[in-house]
């Protein structure tokens, strides 16, 4: 069963909302509906997250993921649609309901850590626990230990004002941690930090996730995050999702020009993976002949990025291996290189709609990568 | 455009409220008369220089060494000022205001930052009370809950409350939204959120907040005091009504002094109570390299334990000294048995004359008494209410016809103790060729167009504005101005005498004089008998009667004979209220011209057969039985004037005390002061206001005649 399912969910904001999510249904376009001064924030989202997965949701500021993120936990009440966690449909919940499943199942970590400053860095990360009524001395056992798990153990009696933002953010996601809660809801949460930290952030929450196994939807505006993170990826636009998929269906198969200009910059040599490039070995060759050819075996998860190196001192193809060593298939030089050159298939184009703003994804890819 | 009869309505609605709902009010009333006593008996009860040192604890605890220091040298010099008791009075009402104000303040604000609605409701209700004049909310105030402390605390409570709910609005407001958002998502129920997130996060912000509402309630304290809240605010106002330069500047840096004192420590407060204060004062005092000491701050447990053990020999202390203080009363003139009897006068000269006169009297006798200086409206009110006793000084039928009007009801007018006056203009003496009203005529330019008046309260401004300049001919050249009777004549005083003619204040002043023979001769003919028929009985022209139980009146006598007290134009008057205060002792010469239309019967107050005069007010009761000034049968034998003079009782006899012991007796001994820096100055005056008196009176008496039959509007309570 799955963890988390949303279904048909519409956010609108304004008068008359559920005429609005009518009008949504009919195929009225939200710009029409603005016009009477109500927007559409999210329309018609549906989606389902396994258990242990990281799904994350991408799309530019005003997409409406962070909207769509609030209806997961009840702080935005959806106009329509409904929210199933663990089967249990949580638009249906009383509010004292509503808040005790926040507070045992469900945290949430902050784009700008939302860290109480009148708390010390202990008592911010025993915060879900005191909500909960767990006794001081449990909670403060408990939170020390989510503390350590995210690298500030002997930094308890601090300050947040005296952390780096990193650290702050560390603080914000073992304060989530520590309720145990089973679903994580990640707002956005390393985008206000400096890139080598993000990476570092990005890299010890795949870290704790791998020994965890918590549910996770983190939203951000950045692809290359999202490649990174992803287990799955859904894709916003104007409040609606407009693809979801694996990193590479979305880089592969961009479903249109909006998703297509979006991933031109993504640096593909980290997405794509030797899996998805490779060829069939060459008929009547053996393994064991390719295996000692090749100047580097690696497997289908591997990101393409690694096969520069031994392309470097041979000329031959790498052999990618499956699970049992055998050889599942072979990257040639010619392979990776027109790999890496499959642009987009379509150009990126002038909107054809004047009053939607979406910023050049262009510029926004560029400015990340070049941070990542 | 219709006249809105706003105004009436809001007449009627007073009425209707002071007739049906006094129980509310004497509920409020009893309510914040009882908390300011409390407060009061706390705060004024200890040993000054104890409090003091308990402020300078709490400075201590509060902010550090040099603050404390300045602290109790602050107080030390209040006390040092004489005005220890008035300083205490004071801040005992901004506490008691202060407190109700951040109960109600508080808890809104709390309302108007989760509730728009609420919030937009609340905006303008703020608005009017920040702006409203607190006259004009002072003055039913005082309709509904008499002269005293419980209009000023009201008045101040409507005034400070509107800073004290929006810092509370706002800080809650401005609490970040993503803290409030992050305190939601882990499930934190509303009143939760409140407490644990968002009142930590406002606290330094409502903290501003409680420093603006107690630094407005100090603000407020001078408006208080003109509604009978005694403290600094009366002095203040009483000094400068009556141009006591010196006492206004001693009482505002009393009440400065209070203000840095609340403003800091309420200011260091925060750093007390909220984290995040503590957070900020830790960084502070982790900055400070040089004096560390300075930023020593004993903790909460010291501090209290320094508090409470000053306040427990302060309070040792008072119960030892209460204990000696009331073996010395008991006393054979001790008639009055401690009975409190209240006075209110407006702060004219002869009204303030014959108040302290009252009091010493009263005093003598055993009396406890209180004195509220106050202007017209309130005076008037609080006589009908009861709150005060008696007044003196009341002008009929002219000046004070309005209140009569409206009181008469409720008032028993005792008697006509000064009389007849006459209402009149003057100008300075140097100014040449100028001795009557219809001189002044085509002289308009000298004078600035301006004729300067009294209190604009005064029955006799109206009078002077529609009658007088029309009658004379000076419409459209004089424009009169209203002031107050001590400013009206404070520029004349600062005129130099040796430049006379074109020096600075050539004006008609607007006097209420009493001296007939300073007054020009004028054609008043058209002022005669303009005004209804008197009321007053008129008998008694030269003194007052006061009721002192069943047909008992004590004669005060007051007249021009005294030569002292409150003659406004002969130079020597002693100013008794500057003589208490300890100021200076009288006024400059004010040399002036008087510019009557009449020698008999002044200028504007003139009644046919039944002149202008000073009149006694007092409320009912004390005509009646029911609270007499002394007991039946005892009779003063002999005038005051002598040390140990007798009492004789129909059955028995009493010495009188008398406090001024050595004070030499004789008819003109001026200049010699007794000891006693207050009383002694008092007593001084008296006693020269009395050995004039005996010129005339040679004696004070009792008279055991049945009370004449004096004009009452209402009978008397009982007996």
């Amino acid at each position: 069963m799955s963890r988390l399912q949303a279904e048909h969910l519409y956010k609108v904001f304004g008068r008359r909302p559920d005429q609005a999510v009518r009008k949504l249904e009919g195929g009225t376009h939200r710009d029409e509906l603005r016009a009477d001064g109500t927007t559409a924030a999210v329309i018609d989202a549906s989606f389902t997250v396994e258990p242990g997965q990281i799904f994350v949701v991408m799309g530019l500021s005003g997409s409406g993921k962070s909207t769509l993120l609030r209806m997961l936990n009840g702080l935005l009440e959806p106009t329509a649609g409904r929210v199933l966690f663990d089967g249990q449909d949580l638009t249906a919940l009383s509010p004292r309901d509503l808040r005790s499943v926040r507070s045992n199942k469900i945290s949430m970590v902050f784009q700008h850590f939302a860290l109480f400053p009148h708390r010390s860095v202990l008592e911010n990360a025993a915060y879900g626990l005191e909500v909960q009524g767990v006794p001081r001395a449990e909670r403060e056992a408990r939170a020390a230990e989510a503390l350590e798990l995210t690298g500030l153990a002997g930094w308890e009696k601090s300050w947040p004002d005296e952390l780096s933002g990193g650290m702050q953010q560390r603080v914000g996601l073992a304060r989530a941690l520590a309720t145990d809660a089973d679903l994580l809801l990640m707002d956005e949460s390393f985008s206000a930090l400096d890139p080598l930290i993000r990476r570092d952030m990005q890299d010890q929450l795949l870290e704790l996730q791998k020994r965890l196994k918590k549910t996770i939807v983190f939203i951000t505006h950045d692809l290359n995050e999202a490649m990174r993170l992803g287990d799955r990826i859904a894709v916003m636009r104007d409040g609606e999702i407009v693809q979801q998929g694996t990193a590479e269906d979305i880089l592969v198969r961009p479903s249109n020009d909006y998703v297509a200009s979006f991933i031109q910059d993504v640096d593909r040599s980290r997405v794509l993976t030797a899996g998805s490039i490779m060829e069939a070995p060459e008929t009547g060759r053996s393994d064991e002949d390719l295996l000692a050819e090749a100047p580097a075996t690696v497997t289908s998860e591997t990101p393409i990025a690694e096969l520069f190196t031994p392309f470097s001192t041979s000329g031959a193809a790498v052999a990618v291996t499956g699970e049992e060593g055998d050889v599942i298939g072979v990257v040639p030089r010619e392979r990776l290189l027109a790999a890496l050159g499959e642009e987009p298939q379509v150009e990126p184009q002038e909107d054809p709609r004047p009053d939607t703003q979406v910023p050049a994804p262009r510029d926004e890819a560029k400015k990340v990568i070049a941070g990542a | 455009m219709p006249r809105l009869s706003f105004g009436s309505w809001v007449e009627d609605a007073v009425d209707w409220l002071q007739s049906n709902l006094t129980w509310i009010f004497d509920f409020i009333k009893t309510v914040l008369g009882g908390m300011y006593d409390g407060v009061n008996a706390v705060l004024g009860g200890g040993e000054p220089l104890l409090m003091a040192g308990i402020f300078a604890v709490i400075a201590f605890w509060l902010r550090g060494v040099i603050p404390a220091v300045a602290t109790f040298v602050g107080f030390a010099l209040i006390d040092s000022l004489a005005l220890w008791d008035e300083a205490m009075a004071t801040l005992s009402l901004v506490v008691v205001a202060a407190v109700i104000t951040i109960v109600i303040a508080v808890p809104t604000g709390i309302w108007a930052a989760r509730n728009s609605r609420v919030s937009s409701a609340l905006r303008p209700v703020l608005d009017v009370m920040q702006t409203m004049p607190a006259f004009v909310y002072l003055i039913p105030g005082v309709m509904f809950f008499g002269v005293g402390v419980t209009p000023g605390v009201i008045a101040t409570i409507v005034f400070a409350m509107p800073p004290g709910v929006r810092m509370t609005e706002l800080g809650i407001r401005q609490v970040d939204s993503e803290l409030v958002e992050a305190a939601e998502a882990f499930g934190t129920s509303p009143k939760h959120t409140l407490t644990r997130v968002q009142l930590p996060l406002a606290l330094p912000t409502i903290m501003a907040g409680i420093n603006q509402v107690i630094m407005l309630a100090l603000s407020m304290v001078v408006i208080g005091g003109m509604a009978g809240a005694g403290g600094l605010g009366e002095k203040v106002y009483a000094a400068i009504t009556q141009l006591q330069v010196g006492l206004a500047a001693e009482s505002g840096i009393a009440v400065v002094i209070l203000a840095m004192y609340l403003d800091r420590m309420t200011g260091a407060l925060n750093e007390r109570v909220s984290p995040l204060g503590r957070r900020a004062a830790a960084k502070v005092a982790a900055g400070a390299r040089r004096l560390k000491f300075t930023h020593y701050k004993p903790g909460t447990a010291v501090a209290m334990t320094g508090v409470v053990v000053l306040a427990l020999v302060a309070g040792g202390l008072n119960i030892a000294g209460s204990s000696d203080a009331k073996g010395s009363q008991a006393d054979a003139s001790d008639v009055g048995q401690g009975q409190k009897i209240n006075m209110g006068y407006i702060p004219w000269d002869e009204g303030i004359a014959s108040t302290f006169l009252w009091k010493e009297i009263l005093e003598q006798r055993g009396y406890e008494t209180g004195i509220t200086q106050l202007d017209a409206g309130p005076l008037y009110s609080g006589v009908a209410r009861g709150d005060i006793d008696f007044q003196t000084d009341s002008w009929l039928p002219t000046t004070h016809k309005d209140y009569w009007d409206k009181y008469s009801d409720q008032l028993d007018d005792m008697g006509a103790w000064y009389g007849p006056t006459s209402l009149e203009l003057t100008v300075p003496s140097y100014v040449k060729g100028i001795d009557s009203l219809e001189d002044l005529k085509g002289q308009g330019k000298k004078f600035d167009g301006k004729i300067i008046g009294i209190e604009a309260s005064a029955g006799m401004m109206g009078t002077l504005n529609k009658k007088v300049l029309k009658e004379y001919g000076l419409e459209g050249e004089y424009k009169v101005v209203s002031s107050s009777t001590s400013s009206m004549l404070q520029p004349r005083e600062r005129d130099p005498e040796r430049r006379p003619g074109q020096g600075a204040g050539r004006r008609p002043r607007l006097a209420e004089e009493e001296r007939r023979s300073r007054r020009q001769a004028g054609p008043g003919a058209g002022w005669r008998g303009r005004l209804a028929a008197g009321q007053g009985r008129g008998q008694d022209r030269q003194h007052g009667l006061l009721p002192l139980g069943r047909g008992h009146r004590l004669h005060l006598p007051l007249a021009e004979h005294a030569g002292g007290p409150g003659i406004q134009d002969d130079g020597q008057a002693a100013r008794p209220g500057s003589a208490l205060h300890g100021s200076r002792a009288g006024p400059a010469r004010r040399p002036v011209r008087l510019l009557a239309a009449d020698d008999a019967q002044g200028l504007l107050g003139p009644v046919q057969g039944q002149p202008h005069r000073s009149r006694f007010l007092v409320r009912p009761h004390l005509a009646g039985a029911e609270r007499p000034l002394v007991r039946q049968g005892h009779r003063l034998a002999r005038g005051p004037q002598g040390p140990g003079q007798e009492v004789q009782g129909q059955d028995h006899r009493h010495r009188v005390e008398r406090r001024d012991d050595g004070h030499p007796q004789q008819e003109g001994a001026q200049g010699v002061r007794p000891g006693g820096r207050v009383q002694g100055r008092l007593l001084q005056h008296l006693v020269d206001a009395a050995s004039s008196v005996r010129r005339s009176w040679p004696r004070w008496r009792w008279s055991s005649r049945r009370a004449a039959p004096a004009r009452r509007r209402s009978p008397p309570a009982a007996g």
